[in-house]
């Protein structure tokens, strides 16, 4: 059975005290900061258990990833396009996919 | 498919012990469908063509191998292995086969909608023949029939609000005398032409189909004997296998003798004689017979098609638990567990058997229509039995791909023959075509509308909650609030909760609980776990319901909490207003948030099809707030929109060089 990834990833982020991260996605581009909001795959359908995240800059501090205007702030990242996670509380790395560089 | 005494029996140890009355009571449960085939399997193989030993011995021979292959071999043997915790019927066999592959859902849905379907012309079917029986007495022929069978199948539907356990344990010795007089008639008929019994030689049947002109296409008739099975698997629950295994040897050779006994019969009209419209069923018994006959026959049919509504209101129960139907009312007519009434499905089937009735008005054109729905919905059974022998019971791939090969060329010539029969039942299409639809959308859209719910890790609030809590300032919402959650993990929360709780006017209260009620595959789970998330102050709840009971939230809640102050493990604080000392119930409000669709969304033409039809059926289906079973007293709604795709690129300019106005 193939390890789903972004299960581990869920099991350790929220099990952590220091929640920033760093996520490197395919393309190259690279998002900091902390997990506020993710959604749930659909078994029935292969999916992985996270398929989306939702990030947002730690120095925002926003709860539920919207300001008061309920604008909705940060970036919904896909499971599938992440290459790496970096964990800074433990300098550890999620290999999510071969980085291409 | 079911009545509700037999099965309540079952339900509290019949099922799998095998005793006199649990035979009896599988007789009365299951046999309804199958056991009323005789009324008018033959005189439908025969109609209008001149008799001759081919037609007559080959019909009889195709009845007892398609019998044999299909009810014995297929359903009785291979299918009644597929039990989900003892349950069976499609959808049971979809959630053991679920995980083994997505598309396997689409011939779920696709069987199941013939089958409902077939709920519309199986009672009409079935009494037709039987009342149609009356035009064998002399002076009677020209009774007109179709205002007795409306009138009868009438009052069958009145009656299901008061449920069936008056009359339920007489449905076993009803069908004891039936089959008893299936024999019987069917014997002495043999006993004048012997040489029937020749028929069952499986050359006949190869000859019917190979010589007989058009033969082929009388496997339309032939498939009518076997339309039962499906059903009989269906109400595995209600009797277990081996009563079904046992009983089913002594129903089976009832039902041949009698289509022997009305062969000999119709052999002894003489060859190139014609039936004339004689029903051989009734011809064959003796003249003294003919209203006994008639009336048991009637009963039998009333059996089957009691058994036909019990069973479509269980798979429209179990299609809303596997959110595969939109949620509509469900009653229970009496106390005992698993009788169910569907008011709105009542009267759909009613309305739908009487225009049935009132469209063919004989059972003869009804014969004609009957059958094409069955096998559509046998092959989806055999596609998903296939999934469950190979992976569950993990048989040999080349025996299930051989048991798929025999299954798939049998049940297909039948569905071909049965094609033909498109013509007489074009506007079954129309309502095969609304089921199917509203179960796709439905599902689907509960997908789409799953993939963008967003949760939140509930570590992050747990400051902000006790805050709120204790910060006087704000007023008191209520003593104990509780939202109902979609989180299966402790740590994990919908947003649209955490928004509920702080935004606008933020929601203060004693005690936050979160339930979470967790369909279960397995059909009669009724389990509940309690975590304290935050001591004394949240409190996470999960129910596992089973698949084939109707949640009651509020009632469990209250139950759980009420064992949790028994065991002192849970303190009940006053009211804000200090009422607790006239009433020392505590005080409890529930949050239900529905979602509507957003006007700020952008999706594809399928995508909006899909969710505009979801929330249009989201309307006028029964609300959150009845489909959890909470009382309407101490519950808020919610209204938050469903934003699935926000409209990006909106390409909004301020002009140039202005100020604010003064």
């Amino acid at each position: 059975m193939e390890i789903d990834l972004s299960r581990i990833f869920y099991d350790k982020y929220f099990g952590l005290s220091n929640r920033n991260i760093k996520v490197t996605m395919e393309g190259g581009s690279i998002f900091k900061g902390v997990i506020v909001g993710f959604f749930k795959g659909d078994e029935d359908n292969n999916e992985p258990y996270i398929v989306k995240w939702h990030i947002v800059p730690e120095s925002r501090k926003i709860k539920l990833g919207m300001d008061g205007f309920g604008i909705i702030k940060g970036e919904f990242i896909e499971t599938n396009d992440i290459v790496k996670v970096n964990f800074y509380s433990d300098n550890s790395v999620i290999l999510f996919k071969n980085a291409s560089c | 498919m079911i009545n509700v005494k037999q099965m309540e029996k079952a339900k509290n140890g019949i099922n799998g012990k095998v005793t006199a009355t649990s035979l009896l009571v599988a007789l009365g449960i299951i046999y309804g469908d199958i056991g009323t085939s005789p009324l008018y399997v033959l005189k439908a193989i025969v109609g209008e063509r001149p008799i001759t030993e081919i037609l007559v011995y080959g019909g009889i021979s195709c009845v007892f191998w398609t019998i044999t292959f299909l009810t014995t071999f297929k359903y009785i043997y291979l299918t009644l292995k597929a039990d989900n915790h003892g349950e069976g019927g499609i959808f049971s066999l979809y959630a053991l086969v679920r995980r083994y592959g997505k598309y396997l859902v689409i011939p779920t849905i696709l069987g199941a909608t013939t089958l409902l379907a077939d709920g519309i012309i199986t009672p009409p079917i079935s009494v037709a023949s039987a009342v149609e029986g009356l035009t064998s007495i002399k002076g009677l022929e020209n009774l007109p029939t179709v205002p007795i069978v409306i009138v009868i199948l009438s009052g069958l539907f009145f009656f299901q609000r008061f449920g069936t356990y008056k009359v339920g344990s007489t449905f076993g010795p009803a069908m004891l005398v039936w089959f008893t007089m299936l024999s019987t008639v069917g014997l002495i008929q043999i006993a004048q032409h012997p040489a029937i019994i020749k028929a069952l030689n499986p050359v006949y049947a190869f000859r019917f189909l190979k010589e007989y002109p058009h033969g082929f296409w009388l496997l339309g008739a032939v498939f009518l004997a076997t339309t039962g099975a499906e059903a009989l698997y269906s109400d595995l629950g209600h009797c277990g296998r081996k009563n079904i295994r046992i009983t089913w040897a002594m129903v089976k050779t009832c039902l041949m003798l009698n289509y022997m006994g009305q062969a000999a019969w119709i052999m002894n009209l003489g060859e190139n004689a014609f039936l004339k419209g004689r029903n051989p069923f009734f011809e064959m018994m003796p003249h003294w017979f003919l209203i006994p006959g008639i009336i048991i026959a009637t009963l039998a049919a009333i059996i089957a098609s009691q058994a036909m509504i019990s069973g479509s209101f269980t798979l429209r129960s179990e299609g809303m638990n596997l959110n595969f139907w939109p949620r509509i009312a469900v009653r229970q007519p009496t106390e005992l567990k698993g009788q169910i009434y569907i008011p709105s499905i009542n009267n759909i089937l009613w309305i739908g058997c009487i225009l049935m009735v009132l469209y063919f008005r004989s059972s003869t054109h009804m014969e004609a229509a009957y059958g094409f729905s069955i096998t559509i919905t046998m092959m989806m059974t055999t596609f998903l039995l296939a999934h469950f022998l190979r992976y569950k019971l993990k048989w040999n791939k080349f025996w299930v791909l051989g048991l798929l090969l025999l299954f798939t060329i049998i049940e297909s010539s039948f569905f071909i023959a049965n094609v033909a029969k498109i013509k007489q039942r074009w506007m079954f299409l129309f309502f095969e075509l609304f089921i199917f639809m509203t179960m796709y959308v439905w599902y689907y859209s509960r997908k789409i509308n799953n993939r963008f719910t967003k949760f939140v890790d509930f570590g992050r609030y747990v400051c902000e909650i006790k805050e709120l809590s204790q910060d006087e300032r704000i007023p008191k919402f209520s003593t104990h609030l509780v939202y109902l959650t979609k989180a299966n993990h402790r740590h994990e929360i919908e947003e649209k909760i955490m928004n509920s709780i702080f935004s606008r006017s933020p929601k203060r209260s004693d005690v936050y609980w979160f339930v979470h009620v967790h369909r279960t595959e397995e059909p009669y789970t009724l389990t509940y776990n309690v975590s304290e998330l935050v001591e004394d102050k949240v409190i996470k709840i999960n129910i596992n319901v089973g698949f084939r009971i109707q949640p009651r939230t509020e009632l469990y809640f209250k139950k759980i909490v009420q064992e949790l102050v028994a065991n002192k493990e849970l303190n009940l604080h006053n009211r804000p207003d200090g009422s607790t000392r006239y009433n020392r119930n505590p005080d409890f409000k529930f949050v239900v948030i529905e979602k509507f669709l957003s006007v700020e969304n952008e999706f594809s033409l399928r995508e909006g099809v899909l969710l505009n039809s979801y929330f249009f059926l989201k309307q006028i289906g029964q609300s959150d707030v009845s489909a959890f079973g909470i009382d309407k007293s101490d519950v808020i709604v919610e209204q938050v929109p469903l934003v699935y795709q926000p409209a990006t690129k909106i390409n909004l300019q301020r002009e140039a060089n202005t100020a604010i106005r003064q």
